[in-house]
């Protein structure tokens, strides 16, 4: 027993996944349904943090330390909030069966964690495949509507792309090592870059990174409005754990050719996003392109990753605020209805319902970094002045210059929502659960911002132990 | 002078509690009684927050000397150096006295927009806190989020009960003042990161503590010119300094006139105050090289607005080009190393503070009442609204700088300070002193004299009530310090010695540039 015990918050997602399918016709329709699936993640975030025993290598490919329970607590509760948040909204977005689409999403949450805990590259690739078969499926489960198939076809086809890169880039790396741990590189030949790279491509385009985000907007305004708060949030905590832990692990950074692909991709991912985003009036893609912005933000941590560790940590850190900025606002957006998108939907929201305003407000600030919810601007002090303290002043240079242009589009949200008239004044019915996520969200962004000290020195310890 | 209380903290509390106290009636099912609760609730606050600044004020002097000299500092995040450190010295308290009392003022003047309900007045306190903070941070990490934070109340009030345009105006405010600042916030965390680099901190962390940063005297020059054009953008734009000010005019010409008058008195002074907090101890390599230029930009500024301000037909755009002149003087006075003129320019701050929002509610009630504010259907009000124009008389005078008023204290200070090291550019001023007699009084004398337009004697009241105590603090704070300078010269004076003095003492190349 105690050899499957690395591996117990997995099964327990899985197989209580399964119990959906065996048991989802009498569950159907009812609240038990999403009750079932917090408890699911609820006993999975338990086992993570109480049970799972610190474990370097374990034969079967999972890794355990603290740096993948950081991260698989971090999806946990992101999957979590989204799922709390947007259970109230799934009715009016006439999702096919629910016991499907929780059981969907519980197996692409396994997936998450298999990518987070995974030490070997053929495990990493599963958990990739498990996750994101997952989340094509989900991405059209809204069936009445067309642009959910789009979004799921285009996801599907585009993701098939990726893997095969990420495969391939596997292989090569099997090819040079004889092996598929994730284990230091010896010699950075060229086969090991173009390994490398194309890894890169796989990671970036699950990530969204430019220039393979161009899924992203479309994927984010087709899929169901919860498969989006879901996927903007767990996806990027999965991706990015397993980039972190690739480029630290497997191929060492920092070593120059890896940083200059890395500085080049975090530089491109923020400024595309920004300028695309500049340009949208529907809510959803401007989150996606801004997504892909900040996307290019955590990834200064892994390019100046210096001889300290609190810039990694930084990235740690923001993506951890990123979390609840994403998942607020892409809630609101589901209270709001299955077919609320373009600015015009959010106007003057503030006389309809002031909770949801207030809120979205708060959100898009921190999103820009602003106060008074600085968890943006907190991530961003931390983050450039890492970046500074290695001497990459042109991307710390580039990289505030772009959080002054996203203001632009970022406050045209909070501007719609307060200033302008609605053209409704019909009250929004917020449900206790929707509220209690947005609350949840709430208390992060601001509280983040007031008393970071906590979980800076969290991300510090998980930091240190990734780079080791 | 540490002190264990946080009284400096209370000065920031207060109205940000007060402005979350405005929003409690929302709550209460009896309409009518809403916003005359709300209204007493909001003065109550402004007044309390004034009464605490004068009691702290007092207190410290007795017990410390006639210096006033006051700390607060609590650990806020270790591990990223960020401290909560707050100061009130003689330059902080000219600042903040300005800011308690236009507050009050604007709060206190009943005319507001019709739609505007308690928001109104949570907005403005909440911009009373905010500005009261950056007055009083010393922590750069703390005035960057003050800084930044002061802007959101005004923008919002702004964007709900401002003019036609009022969402495009608060956007170019918005867009100016983000790119001004976004390379300042990159230079202050250079600034903490170079402290920690440099093993000048305490435990090894970053530091961003304006006198641990300014003891330490690490910048070379290079350094001093990058980082410090960088303060000076955020700044200029901010103040605003000419070719900065393209945000000014649409916001002052949207913005509702209370919330004009609190930008126009206030949210510049943050740019005056922070060069002299900030910018001179920081950079006195730098500030010792700008200098000059600094001085050219201010009499360019005050020539500049003087002359756009003679073309206008709108007195609201009178009014804001004005403004950008008389500031003209403030960035003249702290160009250069004269405690005189640095001292004159904080009093003119102070100054020119009190008389432009008095102007703007002034005018705001004369365009409210004859429903125009275009000088060719304005004239001959002085028979109709003759304690308007009584006040009006005052303020103009004022603003002209005519002795007996606070800005002739400042102005002369300013000139007389700054002909020394800037004699072309002082001369440039006075031309501009001319000039804004030529324009303010020619003002004046079009929409109170001359022949009676055609204005709807129905609307045309005078005002009354609590609005002629408002406009009669105003009115005696200005003579009153035109009269008695002394005091508050005597409590700005040292601090800026202190500020500007030891940036002089500390580094030779600037004696060395003003001896040449």
């Amino acid at each position: 027993m105690s050899a499957l015990a690395p591996f117990a918050p997995v099964l327990a997602l899985s197989i209580g996944s399964l119990g959906y399918l065996l048991s989802g016709q009498f569950l159907e329709r009812t609240r038990l349904t999403s009750l079932f699936a917090l408890g699911l993640i609820g006993a999975a975030t338990y086992l993570i943090v109480g049970l799972l025993p610190m474990a370097p290598t374990v034969p079967h490919g999972f890794i355990i330390n603290d740096f993948s329970k950081f991260f698989a607590v971090l999806a946990c509760v992101g999957a979590f909030v989204s799922i709390i948040g947007t259970a109230s909204s799934l009715a009016d977005e006439k999702i096919g069966m629910l016991s499907e689409y929780y059981f969907l999403m519980l197996t692409s949450l396994c997936g998450a964690l298999v990518m987070i805990f995974a030490s070997d590259f053929l495990t990493l690739f599963i958990g990739v495949e498990v996750a994101s078969l997952a989340l094509y499926c989900l991405c059209g489960a809204r069936v009445t509507k067309e642009a959910s198939s789009e979004a799921a076809l285009k996801y599907f086809l585009l993701g098939c792309v990726s893997s095969a890169f990420m495969l391939f880039g596997i292989a090569l790396w099997y090819g040079v090592t004889g092996g598929l741990a994730i284990a230091p590189v010896q010699s950075a030949g060229p086969l090991v870059i173009l390994s490398f790279v194309l890894m890169m491509v796989g990671l970036a385009f699950k990530i969204g990174l430019a220039p393979f985000h161009l899924w992203v907007p479309d994927v984010y305004q087709g899929a169901p409005t919860s498969v989006t708060t879901y996927m903007s949030c767990v996806v990027k905590v999965a991706a990015f754990a397993a980039l972190f832990k690739i480029a630290l692990h497997a191929f060492v950074l920092p070593n120059e050719w890896a940083v200059g692909i890395l500085w080049f991709l975090s530089v491109l991912a923020m400024t595309v996003g920004n300028l695309a985003a500049l340009q949208q009036r529907s809510v959803k893609r401007m989150l996606a392109y801004s997504s892909v912005a900040q996307a290019g933000y955590m990834l200064i941590g892994l390019v100046v990753l210096g001889d300290t560790t609190s810039v990694l940590a930084s990235s740690i850190f923001y993506l951890s605020g990123y979390c609840a900025m994403t998942i607020g606002a892409f809630t609101v957006l589901s209270v709001l209805g299955p077919d609320a998108d373009s600015v015009d939907d959010l106007k003057g929201l503030v006389k309809r319902s002031p909770f949801l305003a207030i809120s979205m407000t708060l959100f898009f600030l921190a999103l820009a970094g602003l106060p008074p919810s600085m968890a943006g601007l907190m991530g961003k002090v931390y983050l450039f002045t890492g970046a500074l303290s290695s001497k990459f002043y042109g991307l710390a240079i580039i990289a505030v210059l772009n959080s002054a242009l996203a203001c632009a589009y970022y406050f045209r949200v909070p501007t719609a929502m307060l200033f302008q008239a609605p053209s409704s004044v019909e009250p929004v019915k917020v449900s206790v659960f929707s509220t209690f996520a947005l609350s949840f969200c709430v208390a992060a962004v601001v509280g983040l911002g007031i008393y970071p000290e906590p979980l800076v020195a969290l991300c510090e310890a998980v930091a240190s132990v990734a780079i080791r | 002078m540490t002190i264990p209380w946080p009284p400096l903290s209370a000065l920031i509390v207060v109205p940000a509690l007060g402005a979350l106290g405005c929003l409690a009636p929302w709550f209460s099912s009896k309409i009518d009684t809403k916003a005359r609760f709300v209204r007493v609730w909001a003065l109550g606050v402004s007044i309390l927050t004034l009464v605490i600044l004068a009691a702290i004020a007092r207190a410290a002097t007795i017990s410390h000397g006639a210096v006033l000299g006051l700390e607060e500092a609590h650990q806020w995040i270790p591990s990223l150096g960020i401290t909560y450190h707050l100061e009130l010295d003689g330059l902080s308290f000219a600042f903040c006295l300005l800011t308690a009392v236009i507050s009050l003022a604007v709060i206190a003047w009943s005319a507001k927009p019709a739609s505007a309900g308690a928001g109104w007045y949570a907005l403005l306190l909440l911009g009373e806190a905010t500005v009261m903070g950056a007055f009083l941070a010393t922590d750069l990490v703390l005035f960057y989020i003050f800084f930044e934070a002061m802007l959101l109340p005004v923008l919002g009030a702004m964007a709900l009960w401002g003019g036609a345009q009022r969402l495009n105006a608060a956007l170019k405010f918005l867009i100016y003042t983000m790119a001004g600042s976004s390379l300042m916030f990159l230079s202050i965390l250079y600034l903490g990161w170079n402290a920690q680099a440099m093993g000048h901190t305490l435990n090894g962390n970053f530091a961003f503590e304006i006198t641990t940063l300014a003891s330490m005297k690490m910048l070379n020059p290079t350094e001093q010119l990058v980082l410090g054009l960088a303060f000076l953008l955020a700044f200029a734009v901010k103040i605003p300094i000419v070719p900065f000010h393209g945000w000014l005019p649409d916001t002052y010409r949207e913005a509702p006139h209370g919330v004009a008058a609190f930008t126009a008195a206030l949210l510049g002074k943050v740019g005056i105050y922070a060069v002299i907090r900030f910018m001179w101890p920081l950079f006195p390599h730098f500030m010792a090289q700008a200098g000059p230029y600094i001085a050219a930009a201010g009499a360019v500024a005050i020539l500049f607005g003087a002359l756009v301000a003679m073309a206008q037909k709108d007195l609201r755009s009178l009014l804001a080009y004005s403004s950008i002149s008389h500031l003209g003087f403030c960035v003249l006075g702290i160009a250069g190393v004269s405690t005189m003129a640095m001292t004159g320019a904080v009093f003119q701050a102070v100054s020119h503070g009190l008389i432009t929002a008095a102007l703007f509610l002034t005018v705001g009630a004369i365009i409210d009442r004859q429903g125009s504010r275009d000088f060719d259907r304005l004239g001959g009000l002085a028979r109709s609204i003759p304690l308007t124009a009584f006040f009006l008389m005052i303020f103009s005078v004022a603003a002209v700088a005519l002795p007996l008023t606070s800005s002739f204290v400042g102005e002369f200070l300013i000139l007389v300070g700054a002909w020394k090291l800037f004699p072309l550019w002082t001369l440039v001023a006075l031309l501009g002193v001319v000039l804004g007699a030529v324009y303010t009084l020619t003002a004046y004398l079009r929409t109170m004299f001359g022949p009676l337009h055609a204005t709807d004697p129905q609307t045309g009241g005078d005002i009354r009530g609590f609005d002629v105590v408002v406009l009669a603090g105003l009115a005696a704070a200005i003579i009153a310090l035109g009269i008695f300078p002394s005091d508050l010269l005597g409590m700005i004076s040292p601090a800026v010695e202190v500020n500007a003095g030891a940036a002089v003492l500390a580094d030779n190349s600037i004696a060395q540039a003003f001896s040449r």
